[in-house]
């Protein structure tokens, strides 16, 4: 196997999947799932740090 | 008739409500066995930090927990922003160990809010003061479209794509430049 991981450890990449992941490495852009992701860690952290609550709403019975 | 319900994400605490979890799904089983068997004492000796969302009466609506990891690659990167980094064999990364909503509140952004916290921590906290260069999960095949939406990259090998829980990762340089 070129791919090794456990859950609370390391993941050991080699051959095609070390190459491959490099290769995301080197020429992936940010995609915007990953800039919407930014954003909203900026505004949950901002709330979190401001002591407010996240609210939803819930059908009773639920 | 709809009811508002809220929660806070802060740490796990030891009186956080753990028993009532319902992980739905027989696939998920394991994440509420760690939830309520290990992640107090993982917490306890620093090996994993879990944050949850916990309502007012500190019932655990969802969780996610985090650890220190690495992604090894044999030394076959080559980095041009940091030349010296290409002598070693890994980088640094945050794993995502564990993450679960009790199925009742699924479809409630809950899980979206934990990831959120968890990017925001390794953006604004680890990076900049020990160094974090991805954030990684071993999906269970069933989240890899979740993984997707909130930025992550799957390594598309075909290793990669056949495993059980396949490898996803979101690469932190270009999001922090």
């Amino acid at each position: 196997m070129a791919i090794k991981t456990s859950t609370f450890g390391r993941v050991e990449l080699s051959g095609q999947d070390a190459a491959r992941f490099i290769q995301h490495m080197n020429e992936n852009k940010p995609n915007n799932f990953a800039l919407a992701a930014v954003e909203r860690a900026k505004k949950v952290s901002e709330k979190i740090k401001k002591g407010e609550q996240f609210t939803f709403l819930i059908q009773n019975g639920s | 008739m709809a009811a508002s319900c809220s929660y806070s994400i802060r740490k796990l605490q030891g009186s956080d409500s753990v028993n009532s979890f319902k992980s739905g799904d027989q696939l998920f089983a394991p994440l509420k066995a760690f939830l309520k068997n290990h992640a107090k004492e993982f917490q306890y000796s620093h090996v994993a930090q879990t944050y949850v969302a916990a309502d007012s009466s500190n019932k655990v609506l969802g969780f996610i927990t985090l650890t220190c990891s690495e992604v090894d690659l044999r030394n076959g990167y080559s980095l041009q922003d940091c030349t010296h980094a290409n002598n070693y064999d890994s980088l640094p990364a945050i794993k995502i160990a564990r993450l679960a909503v009790d199925s009742r509140y699924r479809g409630n952004l809950i899980g979206e809010n934990l990831i959120a916290y968890a990017l925001s921590l390794a953006i604004d906290v680890i990076a900049p003061s020990v160094g974090c260069r991805f954030v990684i999960a071993d999906a269970k095949t069933s989240a890899v479209s979740f993984y997707l939406k909130q930025g992550f990259t799957l390594l598309d090998t075909e290793d990669n794509q056949q495993r059980d829980e396949p490898i996803m990762f979101m690469d932190l340089l270009p999001l922090l430049d």
